[in-house]
């Protein structure tokens, strides 16, 4: 996200000796070696600690990461918003390749039974915009179709069986970003997430850009339906370049004023019609006359076809591939993708014609993630990911996933809630310095303070003894924990005296709190 | 100036030695930490308060330069009429006047307590919301920011030493730690004050917080750092009792997020814990179409900002003179276009105004040097900016927080001196 600093802010000398003296190896790690902890855990908790540091040079610690390119586990943590018994025995069972080829495909697989049902106790979902504005806006029942959408997208990013997709779906929601609280967009975001971004996510990304600038969602939020021939608007043509397709730089405040010249009279129909919020062009609002973008001139009376033109110049550009490249690089791989890198998957991006499931094999491409340093491969969940990778470990019994709504809300991250057209930022610094929120959610779902979910400790645990309470919540989380937080769990669970559900939930809850499960 | 902490500090106590009219009155009050810093009165260190106007609010409407014809000309249906109009501008100094909404800050402005620096911004040519917000939460122009990714608040920060314990010096009434904090140390994002806590149950919290901090404190930044940082955060909230506060004077703070982060800004800033600086934003200022500047978008926004910081003037106005010590820079990544849009909005322009208010500000004034609306002074159909805004923060930075190193602070930046302060 070139909004967001694309480096690790300076940790402060303080923290810094500190976290070296720790990388030396302490009594601790040395006594968990002891205990027989496998080695390949407590490398991968190096490697962790380490590219956490983010600009410091990878120190010897630094060998690798979790799980490699090549390894299921991989793309189970970069692909999915979080590991389960099914999923990775799933993985494993079809390979890395096929796994990956299976996800990109996600309509050719079965859809979660009990997803499908809860999706199906969500009206909204499927009704037009017209039919939404009639039956809900226009009696006042606007927050249903809001709250319905959020939750359907919750529910997804939970068990979805298109894992991938849904991870895609959340980087294009942020990409293509509307404000769901902003006037229409919070009826017509529902058509726009399953018209335009949804049947798009893993296909292609020029079909993105087209659909995108005609969906009324967009052409409201960022006001394209209201820039008109004498009376011009440039905020989508701006946003359009800067966030969406070349990146901030690549073109002139000249090329801004003349693309929304090209894209005047863009416009949706309004809630009386009949197919409210259906794209269509206006061409007594539209601009006639010659422009020039991009260099390029654009003869007089273009119509629409000139918009037409002007997207797909915008989404063939070379700048575009590396833009795009280099963001999917940082949400899937790394925060700091090198150079080298970004130029490969953004030639593939270029010569596939922004084929999605081919820049997507590129990234996930085994020499590829070889070539990215071990120790920058570590990324932070952002809450939407870690909220499902908890559950996801622990399937809880959920009654009510509207609840979690407010309990992403209180993390910083409601769905489609980002209040600029950039999207929820991607970035270390900023989901980083913030943990509370993050351990206030871990403690309300383990203890049953979120209305309507039950998390069984007592089946989870079985009959593990209190002296193993933690390696075995390690296991429940997909063995994500350093060895040195499973020992902080461990310390934690030896002090108490009696063993009970509510040990069991501590420990559940301080492992989910830990640091090494905030990664993958 | 350091304060060894003492957490011994008993309010039983300090009632008992302290017959002292203004600190009794106010040790009386129920919010009132429990725990406090010995010998915090008197400093000359200000909390500096960070208002962002995220989107890029239009100086033109809030501080319309009414005088300048060329106004008029531009904006049509948008612009501020003259003093003395239907609607017309609050006057400040005969040139400039506020829009209505913003009319719960003249009596701040008439207090001496409140300034406005019009054509001010940073002299960047993008007119990206997240490039100019990017850089100006930085301190650094686009030629500058080279490898800087710490704000301008905490490379401040970097350089001297704490106000206070040091266990809190920046705080982010926000989700997140904003850029302008980022790299300062001991910073954190405390999104509602009044809740931040280690939830779960009580019988357990010391034995879970044990935990938690051993595994914090084996981990590297940022979360490391933000583990700890919440542990120290938490004690030093739980001694203020934010649901009790009661603000001086009568003030009244809008019942908006804004309003409650005010407030929140308030009751930390007198409950003396040496938080050197606080960010609290407002956002939504994009407005592309329907600005509203009398009825409308724009006008509830100036109202939201106006009443809010007029409340936080008025509760800080108290009777040990916390207004003394408190400097708030309200400022927005740019202004709009000069020219109105067809849709009766704006859209991204360059110079803005800037309002900071406090108890050291040579307020009652605007200061500018107008470089004029008339079409050739125009840059690239904006207002063009002739006051760097870096100009206003070294200089409050160096009078009131006790900056030394405005070379770390701004690099590549020589300040010029627009006598701010007093």
């Amino acid at each position: 996200m070139h909004d967001l600093e694309d480096r690790p802010v300076r940790e402060d000398s303080a923290s810094s000796t500190a976290s070296a003296v720790e990388l030396e190896g302490t009594g601790s790690r040395r006594g968990l070696l002891a205990s027989g902890i496998g080695m390949a855990a407590v490398l991968a908790g190096f490697a962790r600690r380490s590219a956490a540091q983010g600009a410091q040079p990878a120190g010897p610690h630094a060998r690798a990461a979790r799980s490699l390119a090549g390894v299921p586990r991989f793309l189970v943590d970069r692909i999915t918003n979080g590991w389960s018994p099914a999923t990775i025995e799933h993985a494993e069972a079809l390979g890395y390749a096929a796994y990956l080829e299976e996800q990109l495909n996600p309509d050719a697989i079965a859809e979660d039974a009990n997803l499908l049902a809860a999706l199906a106790a969500l009206p909204t979902l499927t009704l037009t915009s017209k039919q939404l504005y009639d039956q809900y806006v226009a009696v006042n029942q606007t927050a249903v179709v809001v709250n319905e959408l959020k939750t359907a997208t919750i529910l997804r990013g939970m068990y979805s069986t298109g894992q991938l997709r849904e991870r895609m779906v959340e980087f294009w929601s942020d990409h293509f970003s509307v404000d769901h609280s902003d006037g229409q967009v919070q009826w017509l975001k529902t058509a726009e997430d399953r018209d335009v971004i949804r049947p798009n996510a893993l296909g292609n990304f020029h079909d993105l850009v087209r659909a995108d600038a005609r969906s009324a969602a967009m052409l409201y939020y960022l006001d394209n339906y209201r820039n008109f021939a004498s009376a011009p608007n440039e905020n989508y043509a701006r946003e359009l370049m800067e966030l969406h397709t070349l990146g901030v730089g690549q073109y002139t405040e000249t090329d801004v004023r003349e693309l929304a010249r090209i894209l005047s009279g863009w416009q949706y129909r309004p809630q009386a019609n009949a197919i409210h919020g259906a794209f269509f062009f206006n061409p007594a609002q539209h601009d006639n006359g010659a422009k020039t973008f991009l260099g390029v001139p654009f003869p007089a009376n273009g119509g629409e076809a000139e918009g037409l033109l002007a997207l797909d110049m915008l989404a063939a550009h070379p700048a575009t591939a590396e833009f795009v490249s280099r963001k999917l690089l940082r949400w899937l791989l790394t925060y700091n993708p090198p150079q080298p890198v970004v130029d490969s998957v953004a030639r593939v991006f270029r010569n596939s014609g922004g084929d999605i499931p081919s820049v997507l094999r590129a990234i996930f491409d085994v020499d590829l993630v070889a070539a990215i340093p071990a120790a920058s491969l570590p990324k932070l969940k952002r809450p939407f990911h870690y909220m499902c990778s908890l559950v996801r470990a622990c399937a809880p019994t959920i009654t009510q996933p509207i609840r979690y709504v407010n309990e992403l809300t209180t993390m910083g991250h409601r769905p489609f809630g980002w209040p600029a057209p950039n999207g929820y930022p991607e970035s270390l610094e900023v989901w980083g310095q913030s943990v509370l929120p993050r351990w206030t959610f871990a403690t309300r779902f383990v203890d049953g303070a979120i209305q309507g979910t039950s998390v069984n400790v007592s089946q989870l645990f079985g009959s593990t003894p209190k002296s193993a309470l933690a390696q075995r919540a390690n296991q429940i989380l997909g063995g994500a924990l350093d060895p040195e937080d499973v020992a902080a769990v461990q310390a934690y669970a030896d002090s108490v005296v009696l063993l009970n559900d509510t040990l069991r939930r501590d420990v559940l809850e301080l492992s989910a709190q830990a640091p090494s499960f905030q990664y993958v | 100036m350091t304060h060894a902490p003492r957490f011994e500090f008993d309010r039983r106590r300090f009632l008992g030695t302290s017959a002292a009219g203004a600190a009794a009155a106010i040790a009386t009050q129920a919010w009132l930490p429990r725990v406090s810093w010995a010998g915090t009165a008197g400093t000359s260190r200000d909390t500096i308060v960070i208002v962002f106007l995220r989107g890029g609010s239009d100086g033109l409407t809030m501080c319309a330069p009414y005088a300048d014809l060329n106004l008029y000309t531009l904006r049509p249906t948008l612009a501020i009429q003259p003093p003395g109009n239907p609607n017309g501008a609050l006057d400040l100094d005969g040139f400039f006047g506020f829009a209505p909404a913003m009319a719960p800050l003249m009596p701040a402005y008439q207090a001496g307590n409140l300034a406005v620096v019009h054509a001010t911004g940073l002299m960047d040519p993008s007119r990206s919301h997240f490039d100019m917000q990017r850089l100006m939460e930085f301190g650094v122009s686009s030629a500058t920011s080279g490898g800087i990714s710490t704000g301008w608040a905490g490379r401040t920060m970097q350089t001297i030493a704490p106000a206070g314990s040091g266990l809190l010096r920046g705080m982010a009434i926000e989700n997140s730690v904003s850029r302008s904090l980022a790299g300062g140390p001991a910073c954190v994002a405390v999104p509602d004050p009044a809740n931040f806590a280690l939830a779960g149950q009580a019988n357990t919290a010391l034995g879970r917080r044990a935990a938690l901090t051993t595994m914090h404190t084996a981990e590297p930044f940022p979360l490391g750092t933000a583990g700890l940082n919440a542990f120290a955060t938490i004690d030093l909230l739980a001694t203020i009792d934010f649901v009790n506060y009661v603000p001086a004077n009568g003030a009244v703070y809008p019942t908006t997020s804004f309003g409650r982060k005010l407030e929140s800004a308030a009751a930390l800033i007198k409950a003396d814990l040496g938080i050197e600086f606080i960010e609290a934003d407002l956002g939504g200022w994009d407005q592309h179409n329907q600005l509203g500047p009398i009825t409308g978008t724009m006008a509830n926004l100036m109202d939201e900002l106006a009443r809010g910081l007029a409340a936080f003037h008025s509760d800080l106005s108290d009777v040990a003179g916390t207004l003394g010590r408190v400097t708030v820079v309200c400022m927005s990544e740019f202004g709009r276009r000069a020219q109105e849009n067809g849709s009766a909005g704006t859209d991204h322009g360059h110079g803005n105004c800037l309002l900071v208010l406090g108890g050291h500000v040579a307020g009652g004034q605007v200061i500018s040097s107008w470089p004029t609306l008339a079409p050739a002074s125009l840059d690239s159909g904006d207002l063009a900016i002739t006051i760097d805004y870096r100009d206003i923060l070294a200089e409050i930075l160096t009078d009131r927080a006790a900056c030394t190193s405005l070379a770390t602070v701004f690099p590549g930046f020589v300040p010029t001196d627009r006598g701010i302060t007093t």
